[in-house]
């Protein structure tokens, strides 16, 4: 059982941990899922980041051109390009300043001019990289943006933008348009919960905020980077998501899964370990049970053997009585014979004498073979008999006549009180009496240790049946075993002398004839009482 | 035929002593039939109650016996002074060893059931 105890507890942890392990992988596998959701969103964002640059650069190109248009055509004074440049810079945040190159790369005018004015005549042909995006210019006659330069005016990184100019075809300098890549992309790009750094050629040139880096860990998996051309520059577009836009994207359902799986794992384990201990619980009662119907089948055996031991115990008990009743009646039997002998030697014979002898030997025969008859209850098995309407009267005094001569010897008054004549119940009489030599027995028993000595029986007839008292001049049945002396093995006699079956047999047969055996409460004395049902059904 | 000299008890006087009325009368009417008077007693007390008032030679007793049994009677015939009669008890079913009412002065012990003629017997070679 407790190897099995054993063993149930290691399967219901197997259970747990079965079920914990599959959680732990469904839990991994929705959070993978989840993890795939976001980057694909992250990527999605740094596609539309991507291409809000290029939409927002593409329309300055575009606004820049036109201004290049009417440059070419309209032959504009100094004030009125300033004016055209104004309204262009104003209108473009970011963009720090516009400025107007000749056809020698030598800067003439610049709007704002305040601000810019050192910038005068400054030659775009001192500096490598404005230089070729200047000549690269000429020679495409095409648009394009200069590499990240660190500015000539603030101390930070900048960018431009040159259009080529032309004046009846004829080469004409170009415009250069001044980013700052800070004020310009935080104005034009929507880049609310993700921290996006713009790079050209390897080098960094914005970047919206600072990288938390606490959580860089937590959000650095979601990173989403791309590499693209654009007007000829090599631009990088790296993209991280904040933790707070992680977390929004985040499903919760990993995690449910996970709480849940645990809790049902451990419930499951619990359950199964419920189950178990029920079987288990159920087995061994099983196995009780199956041994107390042993030791029934064992007791109502040893039983069996008692009740016909204690039937040969009462009757080695009786034997000594039978024997003295009996020894009488032979004395009286061979006496008689022995007179009417002598009346014969003495001559004196007489047709009544003979006659009253004869008659005494008869009555006394019959009163040994009263005594035989009493004594078959004893020797066969009456089970079996059928019930029939009896005069207990009769069943009495046969039962009486093998004990008459103990009480007699031992000098206790044995009385006998029938109410009525004639008083009839169904029984087997054979069982009956031997309930009453058993009451019988217990009385003497009592009544020899007391000082007065008497035992009575009454019979009387009571409502459906018959009342049969037997009672004592005994010390009583004490309050505290007044409830046991029914019991099997109950006896107050010393050992050897009771085998503490009489009352509990006495009470099996009177319940078969559906009659009671108990104990009077309200009598003085020790008094058993037998009903007996008038007739059985 | 009995071949003692029974014509010894002529003239003597038995007291009979049981609680059974067909053993006594058996006992007092055979007695009675060789010429001795007898006096019949149920029990001891009786017994005891008849011996104040009369001779009597021998007692002839049961051993048990309900109010006053065979051997109280014993004790208290070998109490009594001038000389108290002989006392023969007859004994039932191994009421009392021999030995036992020897000592306590009984004349002999019988067994029931018993021979009338050994009775007669034994009181006419070994009491008269």
């Amino acid at each position: 059982m407790k190897k099995k105890k054993q063993l149930d507890i290691y399967l219901s942890m197997l259970v747990t941990t079965v079920f914990l392990l599959g959680t732990v992988l469904l839990w991994q596998a929705l959070e993978r899922n989840d993890h795939a959701k976001i980057k694909l969103v992250v990527d999605v964002k740094r596609n539309e980041v991507k291409n809000q640059l290029e939409n927002v650069l593409e329309e300055r190109i575009l606004s820049f051109i036109r201004m290049a248009k009417r440059w070419e055509f309209l032959a504009q004074s100094k004030k009125e390009w300033l004016e055209d440049a104004k309204n262009h810079r104003v209108d473009m945040l970011g963009v720090s300043a516009i400025l107007w190159a000749d056809k020698n790369g030598i800067v003439q005018w610049v709007e704002p001019e305040k601000e810019f004015q050192h910038l005068f005549h400054y030659s775009l042909l001192e500096e490598s990289k404005r230089r070729d995006t200047y000549f690269g210019v000429k020679d495409t006659q095409e648009i394009k943006f200069t590499p990240i330069l660190d500015s000539l005016v603030y101390k930070q990184k900048v960018f431009g933008l040159y259009i080529p100019l032309f004046k009846k075809r004829n080469w004409d300098g170009v415009f250069i348009v001044g980013f700052k890549p800070e004020g310009f992309f935080n104005k034009f790009l929507k880049l609310d919960g993700y921290s996006v750094e713009l790079s050209e050629d390897g080098n960094s040139f914005y970047a919206n905020k600072e990288v938390d880096y606490k959580s860089t860990s937590m959000v650095s998996r979601f990173t989403s980077i791309e590499n693209f051309h654009f007007r000829g520059l090599k631009w990088k577009i790296k993209i991280i998501p904040d933790l707070v836009t992680v977390s929004n994207l985040s499903s919760s359902l990993p995690m449910i899964a996970m709480i849940s799986g645990v809790f049902i794992s451990l419930l499951l384990g619990f359950l199964v370990e419920l189950f178990l201990q029920a079987r288990r619980a159920e087995s061994q009662i099983i196995q009780e049970m199956n041994e107390k119907k042993e030791q029934a089948r064992l007791l109502a055996e040893h039983q069996t053997k008692l009740v016909a031991a204690s039937k040969f115990a009462s009757l080695g008990e009786m034997a000594g009585g039978i024997a003295h009743e009996i020894n009488n009646p032979l004395a009286i039997i061979y006496g008689k014979a022995q007179q009417i002998r002598m009346l014969y030697e003495f001559e004196r014979v007489s047709k009544e004498s003979i006659l009253r002898h004869i008659e005494s030997i008869e009555q006394t025969i019959e009163r040994i073979a009263k005594i035989i008859s009493g004594l078959r209850s004893f020797a066969r098995d009456s089970n079996k008999d059928p019930f029939l309407q009896t005069e207990i009267k009769n069943v009495i005094e046969e039962t009486l006549a093998f004990c008459r001569e103990r009480f007699k010897n031992n000098s206790v008054d044995l009385s006998v009180d029938f109410e009525t004549e004639s008083i009839k119940a169904s029984c087997r009489s054979y069982q009956i009496s031997q309930v009453i030599l058993n009451l019988l027995n217990n009385a003497f028993d009592a009544a020899v240790a007391s000082e007065r000595k008497w035992v009575k029986v009454s019979i009387s007839e009571v409502e459906n049946g018959v009342e049969l008292a037997i009672m004592d001049s005994g010390a009583g049945v004490q309050a505290n075993i007044r409830d046991k002396v029914m019991l099997p093995f109950f006896t107050t006699k010393e050992i050897g002398h009771g085998s503490g079956l009489g009352l509990s047999i006495s009470q099996g047969i009177v319940s078969e004839h559906r009659g009671k055996l108990y104990l009077d409460d309200r009598a003085n004395f020790t008094r058993f009482v037998v009903w007996l049902p008038r007739a059985q059904i | 035929m009995i071949k003692h000299d029974h014509k010894k008890l002529l003239g003597m006087t038995f007291l009979v002593v049981d609680d059974e009325n067909d053993i006594r009368d058996i006992l007092a009417d055979s007695f009675e039939l060789y010429g001795a008077k007898t006096l019949r007693a149920s029990n001891g007390k009786i017994a005891l109650g008849l011996l104040k008032n009369n001779k009597i030679d021998l007692i002839i007793s049961d051993v048990k016996m309900p109010g006053g049994d065979g051997i109280e009677l014993l004790k208290a015939v070998n109490g009594l002074k001038p000389p108290q009669p002989p006392v023969l008890l007859l004994s039932g079913f191994s009421d009392i060893v021999f030995e036992n009412a020897k000592k306590l002065g009984a004349f002999d012990i019988l067994e029931k059931p018993f021979r009338i003629s050994k009775i007669i017997e034994i009181i006419c070679n070994r009491l008269l």
